[in-house]
């Protein structure tokens, strides 16, 4: 196989491109080896700070150690900050991270990529762009406190590490930065040898590697919404496995059921908290905001189930995390058999059972679209049904009364491709649609 | 705006080690940095990403390259707007990442200061100066027997000895002036080469003026009017800058919901005097133009004869007039030639039309007699065809070479020719054949060539119904590029046009042919 650095370092013709990596003090030995991408999702207001691009050295030297040639390049990151944030990110940030990072290979035919990200979106996108271009490649997760992750990103490490897109050990290595610099220089060396064996992304990451990883997450009893993520790598790498496959693996390896199916959500939910049956009547609401205010002031009667809708891959866009709306639950308390509905992302809430990534979202015409104030929903998680008693108001016919939100132009442009939750919410067709291979072109 | 709590400032850089373009910009982040803080803000750093069209040149990475613009742009957007950052500084130096930082800017209209990187210095061997271009043409020149491997090699490692942008009016210093030219960037600041300590007093400063800007309420749209874009369009003509600009004006009126497209660049064109002599259109590099003044120079001398706008806002808080009252103005000659002795009376792009360009083409004047050509197509679907029967010679004087399937959607990303083209005129055939395209050329391009051809042949334009042997006939002067058929012959071949499928089926480059708009508009998102 030709690498793809080839097309521009090789032969006469490509003189005019070399010039550039003489510019940076290579030499021609450097510039016959192959580049290896190193890539760094991080951001300066993050509690990691420029700790991302240090461990980035790191990988940097590995990759020399191991005889290939390291170009560092940097994304933007997960956002930081909750709270200063105008506009709650989403899954967005997952799409920049993984667009920015297979531009960025293909730009300039890097043959293989190490990246280095701590929050759980930027792990994510990095992730899937290592599948979506198909190059030897390793991620270097930055788990622990000092890099300011969350379980989140802790979990997705691990869920790296079993899919084989990082080296064992690296996901709990991280507390110390000097660990994190060892395993990144780890990764550097590791990259150039999956180069030599042409170890590609899509072999490791399969229909089997894929549920393993989710019951990983089951063991680790991480929120189920990081299977989005696995279904987004499927996709990447044309698997054929949906969200309630993982979900349904995640569960069984928790002993707890994870995913639910109803008339609420025929294509399906994610279900995480307390299982057990719960049914009540919808209070409804279209946004966070107006959630956490209701919760704030009625303190979340029981017998009462919220639904906060719009919150979507179209719909929000991007499935933005409840994260607000908990941190308001959390203190206002929740009435037992608390169940919280939404077609966004939720994180573990104390004592609340919540379906989220509910299929078909409110702003595709979903079910949930249809819901009123004092409709009757009810959960029964050990039979995994979700379903709501809808009067006929010709729901699922009703198209998103909202319309075309005004957005911000890259979420207006995300909101263009997006597809729904239960393909991981991916933004593009991914490898079943793909015509030529990154590698092969 | 409640003042108790230090604004929060977003400063981005595109750093990264694809290319020299970008390695010195995070040292200038930093600076910028210093100068936020030195000003009472706090100041954030993130990173959005290059694609180096120097290293993506002639292969399938090009196709990246204008893509990345849109995703730069995407990636500050969500940063800002994530973390509700008051003020910006952007600091840019690859091609793309110019107009993605400046495009950001206007579209969240929050108060930034625009900073470019610099460029680096020319190369030299045994006393002679050396750019890209030597080697571009040094390639065509190995290919015909006049340069050997060893010369060529020599040329090779020696053409580009430092950290910065190409050393030339290509598309980054192009798009440098246009940043002061807009009001974006501080006066004097797209000058000093990047290894110049120049540029980080021009980063602190840039970073102590987003927060003056911050706490005046000044927005970039304010600064960039139509009035600003012409103004922009006439510092481009006025120095022989990049055909990109063709794209990026479109692209930044854009943001700010001003229609402003080809057409209107190329009347500012019309009236506006080439009197930079720089290379690759003229003799002189970045480093002669800067020493004697640069930008500034051009700009006072634009706006004493009433060619610019002086009463346009720029990031100082003062006009451009103001701004550039007291620009020192040495004898600037043979370098800056004065506006009434000019090179030519109008800059040296031209916008043609005709049945082969409904929607526009781009005519580049660079090192052409004659800016006429009528002779027999040759029709490549892609790049890499051409390029392989331009390395074997096999063209003929006369020839009009069109690569076709190239532009915003059909490629997708609309890549540069500009290896192809730097062969030919290496070749000594610069004014031989025409190439004419649905995709764009560097900013570096000579010879006789024709860009942004529209509608593009991915929505079946015209470009899409030559066929081999039809005669096209362009003249830059009467402003028409025609193909020499009967409506009949070209309306029954568009009738049997069927699309040609490109080779994204899915990823980001897909998602860009998605919705892509034509080269007229900037071909934006």
């Amino acid at each position: 196989m030709t690498l793809p650095s080839r097309h521009v370092t090789e032969g006469m013709h490509n003189a005019l491109n070399r010039i550039y990596f003489h510019a940076m003090g290579l030499v021609r030995d450097d510039i016959d080896r192959p580049m290896v991408g190193v890539g760094t999702a991080w951001h300066g207001a993050s509690p990691a700070g420029e700790l991302p691009l240090r461990v980035a050295r790191a990988a940097e030297e590995g990759v020399w150690s191991g005889g290939a040639t390291p170009r560092q390049f940097a994304t933007i990151a997960d956002v930081d900050g909750a709270g200063l944030a105008t506009l709650r990110p989403g899954l967005v940030t997952r799409e920049l991270v993984a667009d920015s990072v297979e531009l960025t290979v293909r730009g300039h035919s890097y043959d293989a990529l190490v990246a280095v990200g701590a929050g759980p979106l930027a792990l994510a996108g990095l992730m899937l762009a290592m599948c979506r271009l198909d190059v030897p490649s390793l991620v270097v997760p930055l788990a622990g406190r000092a890099f300011g992750s969350d379980a989140d990103a802790d979990a997705l490490a691990v869920a790296a590490e079993t899919l084989g897109l990082a080296l064992p050990g690296a996901a709990a290595a991280g507390d110390a930065v000097a660990t994190a610099l060892a395993a990144a220089d780890g990764a550097g060396a590791g990259v150039a040898s999956r180069l030599a064996e042409a170890v590609d992304p899509r072999q490791l990451v399969t229909a089997t590697s894929l549920r393993r990883a989710a019951a990983k997450l089951g063991e680790l009893d991480a929120n189920p919404a990081l299977t989005i993520h696995l279904a987004a790598l499927a996709v990447e790498c044309g698997v054929d496995l949906s969200l309630g496959d993982l979900a349904g693996a995640m569960g069984e390896a928790a002993g707890r059921p994870s995913w639910v199916e109803g008339s609420l959500a025929p294509e399906g939910a994610l279900l995480h908290g307390p299982a057990a049956r719960s049914s009540g009547r919808a209070q409804v609401f279209d946004d966070e905001r107006a959630a956490c205010d209701w919760v704030a002031a009625e303190r979340w009667p029981e017998a009462t189930v919220l639904v906060v809708r719009r919150q979507g891959p179209l719909g929000g866009p991007g499935m933005p995390a409840l994260d607000a709306l908990a941190a308001v639950v959390d203190r206002a308390g929740a009435p037992p058999g608390a169940l919280l509905v939404t077609d966004g992302r939720a994180p573990a809430i104390h004592g609340v059972a919540c379906v989220t990534a509910v299929g078909p979202e409110a702003a595709a015409g979903g079910a949930l679209a249809a819901l009123r104030d004092g409709d009757v929903v009810s959960l029964d998680g050990s039979a995994g049904t979700i379903d709501a008693a809808i009067p006929d108001r010709s729901w699922g016919a009703a198209p998103d009364p909202s319309g075309e939100p005004d957005l911000p132009p890259a979420l207006a442009k995300y909101r263009r491709t997006v597809r729904p939750a239960a393909t991981g919410a991916s933004t593009h067709p991914g490898a079943a649609a793909e015509t030529v291979r990154y590698g092969d072109l | 705006m409640a003042t108790s709590e230090p604004a929060r400032i977003g400063v981005v850089s595109t750093w990264n080690e694809a290319a020299p373009c970008n390695i010195a910009l995070r040292r200038q982040a930093g600076a910028a940095m210093q100068g936020v803080r030195s000003a009472g803000a706090l100041a954030y750093e993130f990173t959005a990403i290059t694609v180096t069209d120097g290293i993506a040149s002639g292969n399938q990475g090009m196709r990246s390259s204008l893509v990345s613009r849109e995703l730069i742009a995407d990636s500050v957007e969500h940063t800002v707007v994530s973390h509700s950052y008051e003020a910006l500084v952007g600091v840019a130096g690859c091609d793309k990442t110019l107009p993605g930082l400046m495009m950001a800017m206007c579209r969240l209209d929050v108060p930034s200061v625009f900073l470019y990187g610099g460029s680096t210095v020319p190369g030299s061997l045994r006393d002679r100066r050396l750019t890209i271009l030597d080697v571009a043409e040094g390639i065509g020149r190995f290919t015909t027997g006049e340069l050997s491997q060893e010369e060529l090699n020599e040329i090779e490692v020696s053409a580009c000895p430092a950290a910065g942008s190409c050393p030339m009016q290509a598309t980054a210093n192009t798009m440098a002036c246009v940043s002061e030219a807009l009001g974006l960037a501080l006066p004097g600041s797209a000058g000093p080469p990047a290894a110049h300590n120049a540029r980080d007093r021009f980063a602190r400063a840039s970073g102590a003026a987003a927060v003056r800007l911050r706490d005046a309420g000044i927005r970039p749209r304010q600064i960039v009017t139509r009035a600003a874009l012409e103004n922009a369009a006439a510092v481009v003509a006025a120095t022989g800058g990049s055909s990109n600009a063709m794209l990026h004006l479109p692209a930044i009126a854009h943001e700010c919901g001003i229609d402003f497209d080809v057409f209107d660049v190329a009347r500012v064109f019309e009236r506006t005097p080439l009197i930079a002599d720089l290379d690759p259109v003229g003799t002189y590099l970045s480093v002669d133009f800067h020493r004697v003044g640069g930008v500034e120079v051009v700009i006072r001398m634009l706006l004493d004869a009433g060619l610019m706008d002086p009463d346009c806002h720029t990031v100082t808080g003062r006009t451009i007039g103001e701004n550039h009252a007291d620009v020192d103005m040495p004898d600037p000659r043979p370098v800056i030639r004065m506006v009434d002795d000019p090179i030519s009376p109008c800059g040296p792009l031209r916008v043609l039309r005709g049945n082969l360009a409904p929607d526009g083409a781009v005519f580049k004047l660079a090192h052409v007699a004659a800016p006429r050509h009528r002779g027999r197509a040759r029709v490549f679907e892609c790049e890499e065809d051409c390029q392989r029967a331009v390395l074997a010679r096999d063209y003929a004087a006369g020839d009009v070479l069109v690569i076709r399937n190239e532009g915003p959607r059909g490629g997708p990303g609309m890549r540069e020719m500009t290896k192809t083209t730097a062969i030919i005129v290496g070749q000594g055939a610069g004014e031989k054949v025409a190439v004419i395209t649905d995709g764009r050329f560097s900013g570096a391009t000579r010879g006789f060539c024709v860009g942004h051809v529209s509608p593009e042949a991915a929505l079946g334009g015209p470009i899409a119904l030559v066929r081999d042997g039809d005669v096209i006939s362009i003249d830059a002067d009467a402003g028409t590029i025609d193909l020499e058929l009967s409506a009949g012959e070209l309306q029954a071949r568009r009738a049997a046009w069927t699309p040609r499928a490109n080779q994204y089926g899915s990823g980001a480059l897909w998602k860009y042919a998605q919705t892509a708009g034509s080269a007229r508009t900037g071909a934006v998102t």
